[in-house]
C-alpha cells in the first residue's frame, strides 16, 4: 500500500468521489514547464574559492620577496623539535612533561626507539623537505622573473641572479644539513624534491654521499656568490637575523663557508669513523683541511677575538632564525618548553655551574617531577630565553669548536685544546684547563667545552661529535644511576639496556613507499 | 547530465495524467464509519481511511468517525500510527462501517519514507530501514537523541565519546564508510523533509590544553572534545526516526547518503481537542566508574616522595597524609558532584478546522559530575499545518534552542591540566584539594597544575543559539479514483552560532609554570554554521489498473552549507581581566568553508498483486562545488524488489523476501581540490610557503554501492516477528589523503582510489511471548555484525592523519590492503624483534541489544541492555598513571613498563562490555483518581523512576571502553586519553496529560 505524505487532514479529499478540483492539462503543463525552467536555471553550480589558503605561487617580481621570505621561514616552527631531539639524544638536556613521557623515555634512551618509531619519526623531515621545495621553486624561477626599470623590462641583472642563487642554494644546503644531522647513517634521499609523485622513489643515499651532496651545494652557492662579486647586492631583503651577512654577496659568502666547514667535517667523518673509542679514526683529512680553511675564512661570522658577551648566543657573531610574539609570526619554539628543559646529570658532570656559558641559559630550580625525574638535575633553561629570542643557525663560538674538531681529526691536538681553552676562558670566564695533548684528553676536553657552549641551541654539534668519534653507548649511566620513583631500580627487571638513541628513524611514509627498502645506498 | 532528462521524464507523466482523466467518473454513495481500538473499543482519531485501489481518502475525527463516498464493491484500507493496517470490504447495502484496528506492538506495519513525498508500508519495504518511535527515545531521560538510541538500531553503531555533559556521540551506519571524507563521518539528518546540520565544530579548547601542540595558544583542533549539533534537538519533539542504512534507501540523497540517512519526523497536531502534555523530571548524574589509584602507607609515602625528587619535606608529607586520612580521593572530590538535574517539557497539540498545530517547550539542566561542569538547554518548537484549500496544504515548523555547556578540560592535553592527567601524576598522599587562606589552591609540587584549581578556575562555557525552520507546500491539483498529482515544495534553513569563551587565568599554577609560554589564556570563538536547502518534487500516483499502484516522482534538490570559524586567542593576560583585547600576545585563526550541492532525481514505485509485489527503481544525479568539476553530475541509481507470501505455512502469518541494490556517494571535503599554499609573517614581511598537502583539481565523490537481501517472517498471529538482512557495501573511489613521499616536499596529497568493503548481517526478533490477563511481556532483540576490509589502495600502506599516538606502546591505525580500516596495529615480539601486526579492531565484531517491556496493569517495567564484543581500546590513561607509578597494581605497572621499553604494545585492551543502558518503572495513575483529584483537568498521569547507563560489565581496566579522544572520527576511535569519566543518571518523572 503506497500513500502520500500530507494526505492527513480533517477534511475529506474525496469531494464528490471523482476529484475536488480539476486543473486542465494546460495548467498542469504550465506548472511542469515552470518547474523545468527552474531546474534548468538552477543546474549550474558556482565556483567556490578556497577561502583559507593561496592556490599557487604567482612567481612575479612583485611576489619574489614573499616567496623568498617563505623560504627563510622554512623550518622555524620545527626547529624546537630539532633541538629537543638532538640535545636529548646527546644527553645534554631533556624536556620533562607529565603529559608526554616519551620526550624523556624515548629521546634519552630508556625505551627502545626502533625503525617504526612514530613519536620522533616524522620530525625534522617533512617541514625541511618542504622548505627545500620552496627554495627550489624560487631557484627554478630566477631567470624567468621580469623586472621593470626606468629603461624597460627584462630579466634581473646577472649579478643579482647569481647572488640570489647563492643565497637560496645556501638555504637549501642548510635545510638538508638539519635532516642529515638527525639521520646520520640512516641516510637521506637527496634531490628527491621536485620529482613527480608517481615516479619511482629515489634511493636513500648513504651518509657519505649525503654530505658530499651538501658540500657540493655549498660549493655551487659559493661559486655563484663569487661570480656575482663581493659587492653585489641581493634583490630581496633578508630577516634581521641575517643582518651580518645580508649586505652583499661577499658578506653572505661567510655564511656559506661556515656551513660548508661544518658540512666538510661531517663528510670527512662519514668516510671513516674511529674503529674504537680510544684510537684516532680515519677521517678524510683533505676535507678536514678544507674545513679549517672554510671556517677560518667565514668572516664576518668567524672571529678569533672572543668575549664573555658571546656566552649569550644572540650577542655572538652569527646568523639566526628570528622569532617574535607578534600576530601571525612564530614564537621561539624552544621558549615554549624551556623552563621544563632540565639539564641531565650526564651533562652536569662535564660542567662547572659558575661557567658564564652555563649561567647564560640555566638557572636553579626544584628539578623535574615527571617520568625520568631521577636523570634530571635541578638546573633548567630560564635565562636569555623568550618568545622572541633568536636561535642560531651558526655562530662564532660554534665555529671555534668546529675548528677544534677539525684539528682534532687532523691530529693537531694542541691547537684543538687551545681553541677550546680560548672559549673557556674568554667566554666562559673560567681559568684555562691544563690538558694533555693526546687524542683522548684533547677529545674529551673539546667535547666538554663544546657541550656547555652550545647546548640547547639547536645546532646538534655534540650529537654529531658523539657519532663521528664513535662515542655513542660508550657510557651507560643515564638510566641506571639512581632509583626509580617507586623504589625499584630505574632499570626495571627485564630491562638491561640503556638504549642511547642517536638517530631519528626514517619516516614510515618513506619506508612504505620503498616497500621497506630503506637501506642507504652509496652509488 | 543536465536537466534534459528531467523534462523528458515529466512529459510522459503529463501525457499519462491527461489520458486517464476521462475514466475517473463512477457512481458512488455516501457512507459513514468509525475506527476503534480492537482491545478497548475506544475511538481512534487521526486514522487514515483510503478507498482501496485509489488515491481517495480521509481522516477520522476526534470521535473516530469519518464520511466517504464509495462505489459499489468498494474496500477501505485503514491505517493509523501504532496500529496494524486493515482492509475491509464495504457491503453494498451498508452505509455504516466500523473497523477494529489491532495495536502494532511489534511495529509490523509502519509507513516508511522512500523518497520526497513518497512512502511505502513497511510490510512491502524492500530494504531494512529501522524505525524508532518516540516511546523508545524518551522512555528514559536522555541528554541528547543519540544517547537514547545507543544499541537499539541494528547496523547503527552509536558510541559515546566521553561522559561529559551535553552530548558528543558518534553514529556509524554499517561500518567504516570512508577514511577521509568528513561528510561520511555521520549520517545525514533530515527533519520533516529538510536537511539539518549535525556539524561538529571544534571549540578551541586546544588553545588552553595544548592538546595538539606542546603549549597553549594554538588554534582549534580535532582534539577539542567537541560535540555534534544534533544535540540541539529536543528528543521530546520527535515522533519517529527512520534509519536509511543501505544505499538502496539512501540513494535519494545521492552524494550525501553514503553514511546513511536518519529521517526524523517531529510531532504534529491531530484532529480533536487540544492536548496538553506536561513532564517534569528530577534527578542526578554521577560517575559510574573510577580507577584503582595507588594507596600508600605513610612509610611508603615518605619513600615515594624522595623518589620523586623530594618536593615536600618529610613533615609536609606526613601533614598531607594525615589530612586525607592516608588517602586523598581525588576522583571522588573532583568528579563527585551529584547536584540536581531537571527537565521540564510542555507541549500543546491539536487542530482547528483548517489548522493543525503542535507547540512545545523544553527547559533542562544536566549537572555535571565534575566540578564546574553542566549542560543547560532551552528549546521551543512550533509545527503548523494549514489546509489552505482542499488541494493545497502548507506546513511550517520553526525551532529555536539555546544551550550552555560547561565541559571542563578533559581528554588529551599537553599541559597536565585535564582532570585525570593531573590525578595520574599526583600521589594520593598529597592533599591537593586544600585551599590557602586567600582561597587559592595549594601548589602541586608533583607537577605543574592543581586539578581542583583548574576545574574551578578554568572556564569553558560554550553557548549555542540555533534556529531551524522548514516549510512545505503541497499542491494536489488532481485527485481522482485512478490517479493523483501532487506538487511538493520543501525548503529549510538552519542557522547556528556556537560561541566558546575559554579562560585560564594567569594566576593558575600551570599558567605560571614553565609549560606556559605566557601567563593566562583567553579565547573567543564565534562559529557560525548556515545551512539552507530546498527541493521541488512532482508525485504522480496511478491506480488505474486493477491491483497496481504506480507512484512516479521527479524533482530537484539544492542545498548549501557554510561554516565560518573565526577564533581569537589572547595570552599574557592582566590578572582578573579575561577580555581578549588586553592580552599582550594575540593570535587570530580563521576557517571558512562553503559547499553547494544540487541534483535531480526520478523514481518509480510499483505495488502489485494485491500488495504482494513491490518494485522500486530510481536515479539521482548530483553535482557539488567540492568536486573538481563543479557542474559535473554523478548518478546514483537504485532498484529494489520485495514479495510477500501471506500464510505460507501453518502458524506462519507471512514471509517476505526482499532484495535491493543502490548507489550513493560522499562529496569530497571542502578545499581538497586546491593546492593550499600558506602565508605567514616573518619579522614584518609576509612569506609565502608551499603547502604540505597537495590538492587534486580533478577530485570526485566517493561511490558506495550496496546490495542487500533478506527476509521477514511473522508468526503466531503477529506475536513473533523475525527478520534477517545481509548486505555488502562497497566503497570505491575513496578520498585519500595519501602520504606522499615526504621527501617530495609535501607530506600528503589528495587522491581518489582504493576500495573498502563492509559485509554484514543484521537480525531482529520481536515477540510478545506472554499475554496473561493484565500481564504482557514484549521483548525485542537485535544483532548486528559488520566486517570491513580495505580491498586495495593505490598507495602504500599509510597512517591516516593524526589519529593515534603511536603503535608502541598504545596501538595505532594504518590503512593497509587486506586489513580492516579500523584495525588497531601494534608491536609484538617475534623472533626477538618488535613486529607491527594488526592486534584487533576499534569496531566491535558484533553488537546485541536486548529490550524487554513488562506490563502489569498500570505498572510498566522497561529494560534495555547493550552488548558489544570483539573490539579494542587503547588505554593511554593507564600509561599516564604507570609513568608516575600511581596505580594500585604496581606489579602490573612494572610489567607494562617493561613491555613498553621493549617496544611492545601493552596498553591495548579488549573493550567488550554489557551495559544496562535503560531501566524504567512507570505507574499510570488511574483515571478515576485523576478525575477526583484534578476535577477533570488532568486526563492522564504517570509516575516513573528511571536510570541510564546504570551498570557496565566489562574487563576493560580503564574508565569506559566507550571513548574517543578525537571525538567523531571516520578512523581513530577507541583512544582513552584522560577523558571525562562515564556517568550514569537517575531520574524521577511525572507525566501529565491535560
Amino acid at each position: 500500500m503506497t500513500s502520500h505524505r500530507h494526505l492527513s487532514g480533517p477534511r475529506s479529499t474525496s469531494g464528490s468521489g471523482s476529484r475536488t478540483r480539476r486543473l486542465g492539462p494546460r495548467h498542469a503543463a504550465l506548472s511542469l514547464a515552470a518547474v523545468a525552467a527552474t531546474a534548468v536555471a538552477a543546474c549550474s553550480n558556482p565556483t567556490v574559492p578556497n577561502y583559507n589558503a593561496l592556490n599557487g605561487f604567482p612567481h612575479t617580481a612583485a611576489s619574489l620577496q614573499s616567496e623568498v621570505t617563505g623560504a627563510f621561514d622554512g623550518v622555524r616552527t620545527d626547529i624546537g623539535n630539532f633541538n629537543l631531539f638532538t640535545d636529548g639524544m646527546a644527553r645534554n638536556t631533556a624536556y620533562f612533561t607529565a603529559s608526554e613521557q616519551r620526550f624523556v623515555s624515548v629521546v634519552t634512551g630508556e625505551s627502545f626507539a626502533g625503525p617504526g618509531d612514530v613519536f620522533m619519526g616524522p620530525s625534522v623531515w617533512d617541514f625541511y623537505f618542504n622548505a627545500v621545495k620552496g627554495v627550489d621553486t624560487v631557484i627554478g624561477n630566477i631567470s624567468a622573473i621580469v623586472v621593470t626599470t626606468a629603461t624597460g623590462s627584462g630579466p634581473m641583472p646577472a649579478a643579482q641572479q647569481e647572488s640570489l642563487f647563492g643565497l637560496m642554494e645556501t638555504l637549501k644546503a642548510m635545510y638538508y644539513m638539519y635532516i642529515a644531522q638527525t639521520r646520520d647513517t640512516l641516510g637521506v634521499p637527496i634531490n628527491e624534491v621536485g620529482r613527480t609523485a608517481s615516479a619511482t622513489p629515489a634511493p636513500i643515499l648513504c651518509n657519505r654521499d649525503v654530505w658530499a651532496q651538501i658540500v657540493a651545494m655549498l660549493d655551487s652557492a659559493a661559486d655563484s656568490l663569487t661570480v656575482a662579486g663581493a659587492s653585489a647586492t641581493f634583490p630581496v631583503n633578508m630577516p634581521p637575523g641575517f643582518k651580518l651577512v645580508s649586505t652583499n654577496a661577499g658578506a653572505f659568502l661567510g655564511l656559506t663557508r661556515a656551513l660548508r666547514g661544518k658540512a666538510r667535517i661531517e663528510y670527512a667523518y662519514s668516510t671513516g669513523r674511529p674503529a674504537d673509542t680510544l684510537s684516532v679514526g680515519t677521517p678524510n683529512l683533505a676535507q678536514l683541511d678544507s674545513a679549517v680553511t672554510d671556517i677560518q675564512g667565514a668572516a664576518p661570522i668567524f672571529s678569533a677575538a672572543l668575549s664573555s658577551s658571546e656566552a649569550v648566543a644572540a650577542n655572538d657573531l652569527g646568523v639566526f632564525h628570528d622569532f617574535s610574539t607578534t600576530s601571525n609570526d612564530v614564537q621561539n619554539p624552544i621558549n615554549t618548553n624551556a623552563a621544563a628543559i632540565w639539564v641531565l646529570f650526564d651533562a652536569l658532570n662535564d660542567i662547572d655551574t659558575t661557567d658564564l656559558r652555563f649561567t647564560a641559559k640555566f638557572g636553579p630550580g626544584s628539578g623535574p617531577t615527571s617520568v625520568g625525574a631521577h636523570i634530571g638535575s635541578t638546573w633548567h633553561y630560564v635565562n636569555n630565553i623568550s618568545g622572541s629570542e633568536p636561535i642560531p643557525l651558526v655562530r662564532n663560538v660554534e665555529l671555534q669548536f668546529l675548528l677544534a674538531r677539525a684539528n682534532l681529526g687532523l691530529g693537531n691536538f694542541a691547537t684543538a685544546i687551545a681553541l677550546a681553552n680560548g672559549v673557556r676562558t674568554n667566554v666562559g670566564g673560567l681559568p684555562p684547563a691544563v690538558v694533555a695533548a693526546d687524542y683522548v684528553d684533547a677529545r674529551n676536553f673539546v667535547l666538554a667545552e663544546q657541550r656547555v657552549s652550545t647546548m640547547t641551541e639547536a645546532l646538534g654539534d655534540r650529537l654529531d661529535a658523539l657519532r663521528d668519534l664513535n662515542l655513542v653507548k660508550s657510557r651507560d649511566t643515564t638510566w641506571s644511576a639512581t632509583s626509580g620513583p617507586d623504589g625499584t631500580a630505574a632499570h626495571l627487571a627485564g630491562v638491561s639496556k640503556d638504549f642511547q638513541t642517536s638517530v631519528i628513524a626514517i619516516p614510515l611514509g618513506e619506508s612504505d613507499a620503498r616497500s621497506g627498502n630503506i637501506a642507504p645506498q652509496c652509488p | 547530465m543536465r536537466a534534459r532528462w528531467f523534462i523528458g521524464a515529466a512529459v510522459p507523466l503529463l501525457t499519462l495524467i491527461v489520458a486517464v482523466q476521462a475514466s475517473a467518473q463512477n457512481t458512488t454513495r455516501r457512507i459513514t464509519g468509525r475506527i476503534v481500538d480492537s482491545a478497548d473499543h475506544q475511538p481512534l482519531a487521526a486514522a487514515q481511511v483510503i478507498l482501496t485501489g485509489t488515491t481517495i481518502g480521509t481522516i477520522t475525527s476526534d470521535s473516530g468517525t469519518f464520511t466517504l463516498r464509495v462505489p459499489a464493491g468498494a474496500s477501505l484500507s485503514v491505517r493509523r500510527i501504532g496500529y496494524r493496517s486493515s482492509t475491509v470490504k464495504v457491503a453494498d447495502a451498508s452505509t455504516d462501517v466500523t473497523v477494529d484496528l489491532l495495536r502494532d506492538v511489534l511495529q509490523l506495519d509502519q509507513q516508511v519514507i522512500t523518497g520526497v513525498g513518497t512512502q511505502i508500508s513497511s510490510k512491502n519495504a524492500a530494504t531494512q530501514d529501522p524505525v524508532i518511535m518516540s516511546g523508545a527515545i524518551t522512555s528514559v531521560p536522555t541528554p541528547t537523541i543519540e544517547n537514547a538510541l545507543e544499541g537499539k538500531v541494528p547496523g547503527a553503531l552509536i558510541s559515546d565519546n566521553s561522559g561529559a555533559p551535553g552530548g558528543g556521540l558518534q553514529v556509524q551506519v554499517r561500518g567504516t564508510t570512508s577514511i577521509y571524507a568528513t561528510a561520511a563521518g555521520q549520517p545525514l539528518y533530515v527533519i520533516d523533509g529538510v536537511i539539518m546540520s549535525n556539524a561538529s565544530i571544534p571549540s578551541g579548547l586546544n588553545s588552553v590544553s595544548g592538546a595538539a601542540g606542546n603549549t597553549s595558544g594554538n588554534g582549534p583542533s580535532p582534539q577539542d572534545q567537541q560535540t555534534n549539533r544534533i544535540a540541539d534537538i529536543n528528543p521530546e519533539d520527535i515522533e519517529s526516526m527512520q534509519f536509511l542504512e543501505g544505499s538502496a534507501a539512501s540513494a535519494i540523497y545521492g552524494s550525501k547518503g553514503a553514511a546513511g540517512v536518519i529521517l526524523i519526523t517531529t510531532k504534529h497536531g491531530a484532529s480533536g481537542k487540544p492536548v496538553y502534555s506536561f513532564t517534569q523530571r528530577l534527578g542526578s548524574y554521577d560517575v559510574s566508574n573510577s580507577l584503582p589509584v595507588r594507596r600508600f602507607s605513610l612509610a611508603e609515602a615518605l619513600t615515594d616522595n624522595v623518589s620523586r625528587g623530594a618536593p615536600l619535606t618529610a613533615a609536609e608529607v606526613t601533614q598531607n597524609y594525615n589530612a586525607c586520612g592516608g588517602f586523598c580521593d581525588f576522583q571522588h572530590e573532583l568528579y563527585g558532584q551529584t547536584g540536581p538535574s531537571y527537565e521540564t517539557d510542555l507541549s500543546i497539540s491539536g487542530a482547528l478546522p483548517s489548522t493543525e498545530y503542535f507547540l512545545s517547550g523544553l527547559d533542562k539542566y544536566d549537572n555535571g559530575a565534575q566540578i564546574n561542569t553542566g549542560y543547560q538547554k532551552q528549546s521551543i518548537r512550533t509545527n503548523i499545518v494549514q489546509h489552505v484549500a482542499p488541494t493545497l496544504t502548507a506546513s511550517a515548523n520553526v525551532a529555536y534552542s539555546a544551550s550552555l555547556a560547561r565541559r571542563g578540560v578533559n581528554g588529551n592535553d599537553n599541559l597536565g591540566i585535564a582532570g585525570y592527567d593531573n590525578i595520574s601524576y599526583t600521589p594520593s598522599y598529597f592533599d591537593m584539594a586544600r585551599q590557602n587562606a586567600n582561597g587559592s589552591y595549594v601548589i602541586n609540587p608533583y607537577g605543574v597544575a592543581n586539578a581542583f584549581a583548574d576545574a574551578k578556575q578554568i572556564l569553558t562555557p560554550e553557548n549555542v543559539n540555533r534556529i531551524t525552520a522548514g516549510g512545505n507546500v503541497d499542491f494536489k491539483p488532481i485527485t481522482t479514483r485512478a490517479q493523483s498529482l501532487e506538487f511538493i515544495f520543501q525548503a529549510g534553513a538552519d542557522y547556528a552560532v556556537q560561541k566558546d569563551q575559554f579562560y585560564a587565568p594567569p594566576s593558575l599554577q600551570v599558567e605560571t609554570s614553565p609549560l606556559s609560554a605566557f601567563a593566562g589564556t583567553s579565547t573567543y570563538q564565534s562559529a557560525t554554521n548556515q545551512l539552507s536547502n530546498y527541493s521541488f518534487s512532482i508525485v504522480h500516483v496511478f491506480t488505474g489498473i486493477h491491483g497496481v499502484q504506480a507512484t512516479s516522482s521527479v524533482g530537484l534538490t539544492h542545498d548549501e552549507n557554510a561554516l565560518f570559524l573565526p577564533d581569537i586567542v589572547s595570552q599574557n593576560l592582566v590578572s582578573g581581566l579575561a577580555n581578549q583585547q588586553y592580552g599582550v600576545v594575540q593570535t587570530s585563526f580563521y576557517n571558512q568553508q562553503n559547499t553547494i550541492n544540487q541534483g535531480f532525481y526520478g523514481q518509480e514505485q510499483l505495488v502489485m498483486f494485491n500488495e504482494r509485489l513491490a518494485l522500486t527503481g530510481g536515479i539521482n544525479s548530483e553535482a557539488s562545488t567540492n568536486d573538481g568539476g563543479v557542474n559535473r553530475y554523478y548518478s546514483y541509481p537504485k532498484a529494489s524488489v520485495s514479495y510477500r507470501f501471506p500464510n505460507p505455512f501453518s502458524g506462519v502469518d507471512e514471509i517476505k523476501l526482499r532484495g535491493a541494490y543502490g548507489v550513493s556517494g560522499t562529496v569530497p571535503n571542502y578545499g581538497v581540490k586546491f593546492n593550499a599554499d600558506s602565508l605567514r609573517g616573518y619579522s614584518g614581511s609576509l612569506g609565502v610557503k608551499e603547502g604540505l598537502v597537495a590538492g587534486d583539481p580533478g577530485i570526485t565523490p566517493e561511490t558506495n554501492t550496496d546490495f542487500e537481501g533478506g527476509f521477514d517472517v511473522t508468526l503466531f498471529k503477529g506475536k513473533l516477528t523475525f527478520n534477517a538482512t545481509g548486505y555488502q557495501k562497497r566503497i570505491t573511489n575513496l578520498l585519500l589523503q595519501a602520504q606522499a613521499l615526504p621527501s617530495l616536499g609535501y607530506d600528503e596529497q589528495w587522491i581518489n582510489g582504493g576500495e573498502i568493503t563492509n559485509q554484514g548481517l543484521e537480525l531482529q526478533v520481536a515477540a510478545t511471548p506472554i499475554t496473561i490477563g493484565k500481564f504482557t511481556w514484549v521483548t525485542g532483540e537485535n544483532f548486528a555484525r559488520n566486517q570491513a576490509v580495505v580491498n586495495n589502495i593505490p598507495v602504500p600502506t599509510f597512517t591516516p592523519g593524526f589519529t593515534a599516538f603511536g603503535f608502541s606502546p598504545f596501538g595505532g591505525y594504518q590503512i593497509e590492503a587486506g586489513a580492516s580500516p579500523s584495525a588497531f596495529w601494534g608491536d609484538v615480539m617475534r623472533n626477538g624483534v618488535p613486529t607491527l601486526v594488526a592486534l584487533g579492531d576499534a569496531n566491535p565484531a558484533f553488537t546485541v541489544g536486548f529490550t524487554n517491556d513488562f506490563n502489569y496493569g498500570r505498572f510498566h517495567l522497561h529494560t534495555f541492555l547493550d552488548m558489544r564484543r570483539g573490539f579494542k581500546v587503547s588505554d593511554l590513561t593507564e600509561q599516564y598513571f604507570d609513568g608516575a607509578h600511581n596505580l594500585e597494581d604496581t606489579a602490573g605497572t612494572n610489567a607494562r613498563t617493561i613491555a613498553e621499553s621493549q617496544g611492545l604494545t601493552p596498553y591495548l585492551y579488549n573493550g567488550d562490555y554489557l551495559k544496562l543502558r535503560e531501566l524504567t518503572l512507570r505507574y499510570d495513575i488511574p483515571g478515576n483518581f485523576l478525575e477526583r483529584l484534578g476535577r477533570g483537568v488532568v486526563h492522564t498521569a504517570a509516575l516513573s523512576a528511571s536510570g541510564r547507563n546504570l551498570v557496565t560489565w566489562t574487563k576493560y581496566p580503564g574508565l569506559d571502553p566507550d571513548v574517543s579522544n578525537f571525538s567523531n572520527q571516520l578512523v581513530g576511535r577507541g583512544q582513552d586519553v584522560t577523558p571525562y569519566p562515564p556517568t550514569r543518571s537517575f531520574f524521577l518523572s511525572v507525566d501529565l496529560g491535560l
